[in-house]
């Protein structure tokens, strides 16, 4: 008798559950927990530690551009990536995290479809859609070529789009169907069109539209890129910044003209391999910009965005731990950071951005582009006069003074067929350089179905 | 009551049966030699079953024919024969057997004869593992037991040994054996959930090894099953020392010492001038490939920055880092019993500082165990232990995969400018020493209090024994523990250090606590019906687990001198709580024929919390059988030599739980947020049909004892487990690194060997030799995807392929220096030379280039005692062949140049390529060397063959009889040297798995020590 209600209850505590964590099936079963997936999917993708979208990754395209420096080499993943001697032993972190987060993504999106307040979740549903598209932009710019190069290698992503069983192996897109899910799945965040308004670090209509148009820039669809970034300018709620705020914005969040930003904090940030660190003559040091980037943005002083590098080429006090050097001033630190190298919001896309790639789709379908580069400088030089016109080269030069130390500078001159070259190492358009190596233990797992990229073994 | 009604009937039913012959009434009394009553000795009529137990007052009273014999015995006695002869009283005095450890056998729920058991068990007294390790039980059994191996290549006093018995019983889930202590499955906690891994722990440590009375490794099925689910990698019980009745004995143990690195070539750096050259061939050869590799600097220039290029300064960092540190022990321990009451109470304390500068163990623990005879049919026991365990060290490489943290002894050394001072001219220490900039001078690294990581771990061990005499042949035990462990571990890295530079200031405070409550309630049975004995147990057993912590952390401090939390900014918070639970049932039956034939059964249901509702349920038994030849009439011929031989066979089934608590379930974590907002992710794929891993166990064997001497156990065992819990490898895109799955088969068998002899045993002189020897593999059997090798580790090192050993080295093939170029070469196919060489890293194939497991491992003791016993000397021998190890350090301090710029190499790697040095080991030295000859490759893959002397005891007892019982001093050295090894620049000690970190390198010791009895 005992022996039995014992036996009864122990089996009871037979079934455990975690202490943080719900069970799959009843994690999503409000809009509530749809938003909160949302927050989850970026945490993921965000998430803390080396080579995510958060770390090095999001200074990758200026690691390996023409302005590129280390001050100093402590032999972290900033002056690997520069030097070009990541191998596929070294990149999962970078493929893994944003295939993590597209798993979330569909898996909040599967839930999403069975709850009953539609109306309620399809904000969320719109954005989850951005996200899945964003986050295999970012992949597609680390892992495949950018369709417009030239390059050889037609190789695009394995696409996620689904919730898959936990053996699957998927096989690489191409190139042009990789853009086309990329840009599909802004689309479809788009066309929901219900989340307008500002939403910082989050994907709302805008951060949909403004990818939409740097995935359709990347692809060679001018006119579709030209429209979206039109259209960006003139509706959507975000201003230009300007002369007298530009140094300021840096620490803030939800600035001006940022539409969209990954949020880090004292809590969920990458610590050292934050790009703060990284630009930090205190820290890894290890990007800095080359002095002649540097005497470069001195020699238009009128220029605000002269004032955004640091001479740092003398150590205060002679201290032998301060990396001497020129160094990017984009990551001061968020506003109110306990450490402030370690917590910089990401910045993702942002207004300017409009304009140079409206600029560039213009030029690119022999329209005007002038318009959007003087309306840019406009803001940016003290006593600007206008042009009349505008050359491809002015306008990857306005884009290598906006955007540097935001992870785009690489990817514009390799989009352009232009070649990198910074001092003796130069890396052109379709050098097998300018993507990554999947990782290996993908290539291994998949036994021959997953396809290298040239020039990285098998 | 009801057992005095059971009692008399089948006293009545004794009655019936041999009233015919019973014609005398004997009673009398049975003591030990001293007087005190043995209370529950059996008196027996020799040639029947008729018999009956000695009551507390040491009295019996039996009704036998005149011409009977009978027998007295007793437990730890000699049994004794005395003829009636038609005498009314007779009394006995019982011996005690000083073979007592050797006859009696403590084996799953209970103890049985060594000669009825039909298992394989190894045993080993307390004594003999507190000899070799005051600081922890595993560490004590090195060399001692046959089919154990302990390994371990940390030498930080606190750190973690890895144990395992019989080969590699798991690919994914645990691998180290369950302990069970006086009864008790110990806490199954791991490190993990216990610390953060900063650094190694052994959780163990929190066991004082001079509390213990024996222990004993249960390794084959039969021995084990009755543990069924948690018995795949096989049991130790670990028995602790009780009272005596009779005999009040107090003790004291002392010693001291000192500790060191066991062999200094392990960790020799290059000096000062070798490093100036070094730089400046790196350098100029970098220069000349690319300036930019040189950051434009020849190689001159870069042996410029050093702290003095003059070559005249030489500093081994070796030698600052690491220290002859003090050890000393301390116990007291009480032994004593009266007629009811048997008490053991121990205290002792434990310091060994590390040899790292600022680095200690330290260990209070008291037990105090009662057994009470409450009345005739009940019996308690009452055991507590309490320690309090304090650690103080550093960050090591234990929780990192390629790369080195800074703050490690290995970091700090190899970084340190061997051309720097320690101390500046004022005698201060020298701030400027580190060669990268990203270290600090070691004194003020590890011995300033400004970055440490602390351990203050409390554990109570509590048990509660009921047993319940029903009868002369049905018992009930019940057993109670509840084990506690609580660890706070503190992190400190002040605004200065190197650590907590960047976050001006860490401290971060842990608490880690475990509860495991195991409940167990058996059921005994123990007849005899002529020459046919019949035992068993049927039981019913429940264990909790609970285990969670909370962590704080605080950063931005004002100043090195404070590192309270409220003293610095939070940081962050978290917490959480896991648990599992485990119900049982089990039992088993004994039987034998005239201590000639014996048969044995167990089996065991288990279910787990940490299984699905589907597949929580599994069986787990085994069968065992034995023959004593020697009891057989065919043999008396050669009765001396076969004093005894028994063969003995056994095949059972095992199992083995995975490792995470909440595997099978599919789950959303919450432990996530989004700026300040909170989150949840899709955290772990559903696995509704995982379930136990299984291993089929075959063990067969004999034990042979020749002229009462020389004792030799030889034994067969084959392991094969199946459905093997496996973290298999998942496609990215699947948002998972890995899954939980049972997949797979592995294949552990072996040969083990046991032979202990009493060589000589005269007055003056006696020599005892124990040896052993295993020969073990662990083979993989079958892999999932269709046999698709798996590869995996660090950078993927290893490989499980089919039919190759677990860890098993897949690596490039390097193939030397080209004596022309200087270069280093790789094979570009290491399976088709034919296929040339490489220069490039990048280019290299791999193959299976070694493996971490030995072929044969094994120790020998020898023991000599001298002049009646007046002076005594053991050594113990250990030795392993066929293993190798992979060397991470050597990959810092082997770079060929490419590390250069950061770190210092190793004092071997001076012998690198120039054009004078044609035929040198190493290629020439390239800063930032672009060809990578440094990576993984089996350059770094190292023969662990070797011989070493362990432990050489020389000890003298002082005759003092008149005021003290026993007074002995000793001498002790641990490691004191090598005795062989196949690579001499290294030390082969190593984790299991082969991976050689040695931020604090294997040490020796050798401590004075005094053993006083009053």
């Amino acid at each position: 008798m005992l022996a039995c209600l014992i036996m009864a209850a122990a089996c009871e505590a037979l079934d455990q559950a975690p202490s943080t964590s719900v069970t799959t099936d009843t994690a999503i079963t409000s809009v509530e927990d749809l938003a909160n997936a949302v927050n989850g999917a970026y945490y993921v993708a965000t998430y803390g530690t080396m080579l995510t979208v958060a770390s090095e990754m999001s200074i990758y395209a200026d690691l390996v551009g023409p302005d590129s420096y280390q001050p100093a080499s402590s032999g972290q993943n900033a002056s690997r990536l520069a030097g070009f001697s990541m191998t596929a032993n070294d990149t999962y972190n970078a493929y893994y995290y944003l295939y993590a987060a597209i798993a979330s993504v569909n898996s909040a999106l599967e839930k999403a479809a069975l709850l009953e307040d539609q109306e309620a979740a399809a904000p969320y549903v719109a954005e989850l859609y951005a996200m899945r598209g964003l986050f295999h932009f970012h992949l597609a710019t680390y892992f495949a070529p950018i369709p417009t190069s030239g390059s050889e290698n037609q190789l695009g992503l394995v696409l996620a789009d689904k919730v898959f069983d936990i053996d699957y192996i998927g096989k690489r897109a191409s190139l042009q169907d990789t853009y086309d899910f990329i840009i599909g799945d802004f689309t479809k965040a788009v066309e929901t069109g219900l989340n307008k308004s500002r939403n910082t670090g989050h994907l709302n209509y805008w951060a949909a539209l403004a990818l939409r148009a740097r995935a359709n820039l990347y692809a060679g669809n001018y006119a579709a890129a030209l429209n979206d970034a039109e259209e960006v300018l003139e509706a959507s709620p975000y201003k230009l910044y300007t002369v007298d705020n530009y140094t300021k914005v840096w620490s803030q969040e939800g600035a001006d003209e940022m539409i969209m930003e990954y949020l880090q904090t004292d809590t969920y940030n990458a610590q050292r391999y934050a790009p703060g660190y990284y630009t930090s003559p205190r820290g890894y040091s290890e990007y800095g910009v080359s002095p002649e980037f540097y005497a470069w943005m001195q020699s238009t002083p009128d220029d605000i965005r002269s004032q955004m590098v640091a001479d740092c080429t003398v150590a205060p006090g002679g201290d032998p731990d301060y990396n001497t050097g020129y160094y990017p001033l984009k990551y001061p630190g968020n506003a109110g950071a306990s450490v402030p190298a370690y917590v910089n919001n990401i910045k993702v896309i942002r207004l300017s951005e409009m304009l140079m790639i409206a600029a560039e789709a213009a030029l690119a379908q022999g329209q005007d582009a002038a318009p959007y580069v003087n309306t840019l400088r406009r803001n940016r030089i003290t006593g600007y006069a206008d042009v009349s016109s505008v050359t491809l080269d002015d306008i990857l030069d306005e884009r290598r003074k906006e955007f540097f130390a935001e992870g785009q500078i690489a990817f514009d001159l390799w989009r352009n067929r232009r070649t990198v070259v910074n001092g003796s190492l130069s890396t052109g358009p379709r050098d097998y350089r300018t993507v990554l190596p999947l990782p290996k233990e993908e290539i291994d797992l998949s036994k021959g179905l997953l396809e290298q990229n040239p020039g990285y073994g098998n | 009551m009801c057992r005095k009604i059971v009692i008399s009937l089948a006293a009545l039913c004794g009655f019936m049966a041999f009233a015919a012959a019973q014609d005398l009434t004997v009673s009398g009394t049975v003591t030990d030699p001293e007087g005190y009553p043995l209370d529950g000795a059996t008196i027996i009529v020799k040639g029947t079953t008729t018999g009956v137990s000695v009551n507390s007052d040491g009295r019996y009273e039996i009704k036998v024919p005149k011409d009977a014999v009978l027998i007295a015995s007793y437990l730890g006695y000699l049994p004794q024969e005395k003829p009636v002869a038609g005498e009314h009283t007779v009394n006995f005095i019982l011996s005690e057997d000083t073979a007592y450890l050797d006859d009696v056998i403590v084996v799953a729920y209970g103890a049985m004869s060594k000669q009825d058991f039909t298992g394989s068990a190894s045993q080993v007294s307390g004594d003999a593992l507190a000899q070799s390790s005051r600081e922890s039980v595993d560490k004590g059994m090195i060399g001692k037991m046959s089919g154990v191996r302990i390994a371990s290549d940390n030498g930080d006093p606190g750190s973690a040994g890895n144990v395992q018995i019989r080969g590699v019983g798991s690919i994914s889930a645990g691998t180290s054996p369950l302990y069970v202590i006086d009864g008790v499955v110990m806490s199954t906690s791991t490190a993990s959930d216990l610390q953060v891994g900063y650094k190694s722990m052994g959780v163990l440590n929190s066991i004082n090894p001079e509390d213990i009375e024996s222990m004993t490794v249960l390794k084959d099925a039969a021995a084990a099953s009755l543990y069924g689910s948690r018995a795949a990698n096989g049991v130790i019980i670990i028995t602790t020392k009780r009272g005596k009745q009779g005999r009040t004995t107090v003790s004291y143990n002392g010693e001291a010492g000192v500790t060191s690195m066991a062999d200094k070539k392990a960790l020799r750096m290059m000096s000062g001038p070798q490093f100036i050259q070094y730089l400046k061939d790196a350098g100029d050869n970098a220069y000349a490939i690319n300036p930019a590799y040189s950051y434009g600097f020849t190689g001159d220039e870069i042996a410029a920055m050093t702290a003095d290029p003059s070559g005249k300064t030489s500093t081994d960092w070796t030698d600052q880092i690491f220290r002859q540190a003090l050890t000393h022990n301390h116990q007291i321990s009480l032994t004593a019993g009266g007629e009811k009451t048997k008490v053991y109470a121990g205290l002792g304390y434990d310091k060994t500082d590390g040899i790292v500068l600022g680095s200690y163990f330290e260990r209070y623990s008291g037990r105090v165990n009662v057994d009470h005879q409450v009345s005739d049919w009940l019996k308690v026991g009452i055991r507590q232990m309490v320690s309090f365990t304090g650690t103080k060290g550093h960050s090591d490489q234990s929780s990192q995969a390629q790369g080195m943290g800074y703050a490690t002894p290995l970091g700090v050394l190899t970084q340190s400018d061997p051309t720097a001072l320690p101390k500046n001219p004022d005698g201060s220490w020298n701030e400027y020493v580190s060669w990268s900039g990203q270290t600090g001078n070691p004194h003020l690294v590890f011995d300033s209090d400004t970055e440490y990581n602390k351990t203050h771990m409390m554990r109570s061990l509590s048990s509660l024994d009921l047993d319940m005499k029903f009868t002369d042949y049905l018992s009930l035990t019940n057993t109670f523990g509840y084990d506690y462990i609580d660890n706070k571990q503190y992190l400190w890295w002040a605004p200065s250090s190197i650590d907590g530079a960047s976050m001006n200031g860490l401290s971060a405070s842990y608490i880690f606590q475990t509860s495991d409550l195991t409940n167990s309630t058996v059921l005994r049975y123990s007849d005899s019906f002529g020459a046919h004995a019949v035992s068993g147990i049927a039981g019913f057993e429940v264990a909790d687990h609970r285990t969670g912590y909370t962590y704080a952390s605080a950063n931005n401090f004002p100043n090195d001198k404070l590192n309270a939390l409220s003293v610095g900014q939070v940081d962050g918070v978290g917490g959480a709580s896991y648990r599992s639970f485990m119900m049982s049932l089990l039992g088993n039956v004994n039987y034998d024929y005239d201590n000639r034939y014996y048969a044995s059964a167990s089996f065991r249901r288990d279910g787990s919390s940490r299984l699905g509702p589907d597949s929580r349920w599994a069986n787990f038994w085994s069968v065992s059988a034995a023959w004593r030849l020697s009891r057989e009439e065919f043999m008396e011929n050669v009765s001396d030599l076969f004093h005894d031989l028994k063969i003995k066979a056994s095949y059972g089934t095992n199992g083995n739980l995975p490792s995470e608590y909440y595997a099978y379930q599919g789950l959303y974590s919450a432990s996530a947020g989004y700026g300040t907002a909170s989150g949840i992710f899709w955290s772990n794929p559903e696995n509704s049909h995982l379930g136990w891993e299984k291993s089929r166990n075959f063990n067969v064997g004999f034990d042979w004892n020749l002229y009462n001497r020389v004792d030799i156990g030889v034994e067969y065992y084959n392991k094969y487990t199946s459905s093997l819990i496996f973290n298999m490898p998942a496609s990215a895109v699947t948002g998972f690194s890995s899954y939980t799955s049972n997949v797979g088969n592995l294949l552990n068998d072996g040969v083990e060997v046991e032979v202990s002899s009493q060589n000589i045993s005269r007055r003056n002189f006696t020599w005892s030799t124990d040896f052993n020897f295993t020969w073990q593999r662990s083979v993989v059997k079958n892999l999932p995807n269709d046999g698709a090798d798996i590869i995996y580790g660090d950078g993927g090192m290893y490989i499980h392929r089919e039919g190759e050993s677990m860890y098993s080295f897949y690596l490039p093939e390097w193939k030397g220096v080209d004596q022309e170029t200087g270069l280093g070469e790789f094979w570009v196919d290491p399976l088709d030379h034919s296929q040339g060489v490489t220069n490039y890293y990048s280019q290299a194939g791999s193959a299976i280039v070694g493996k971490a497991l030995p072929d044969f491992t094994g120790g020998m003791t020898n023991t000599m005692t001298f002049l009646d016993g007046l002076l005594d000397l053991s050594f113990l021998i250990s030795y392993q062949f066929g293993g190798s190890l992979f060397d991470y350090p050597g990959y810092f301090t082997h770079s060929d140049g490419f590390r250069a710029a950061s770190m210092n190499a190793a004092a071997d790697a001076a012998d690198y390529w120039t054009p004078q040095n044609r035929s040198a080991k190493y290629p020439k030295p390239i800063m930032n060397n672009p060809y990578r000859w440094d990576r993984f490759s089996s350059r770094l893959i190292r023969s662990t063959d070797n011989i070493r002397m362990r432990e050489i005891t020389v000890g003298c007892n002082i005759p003092v009889k008149k005021y003290l019982e026993s007074v002995r001093v000793y001498f002790r050295a641990t490691n004191p040297f090598m005795i062989w090894s196949a690579v001499p620049d290294i030390d082969p000690d190593v984790a299991i798995n082969g991976y050689r970190t040695v931020d604090v390198p294997v040490t020796k010791s050798f401590v004075l020590g005094i053993n006083l009895t009053l």
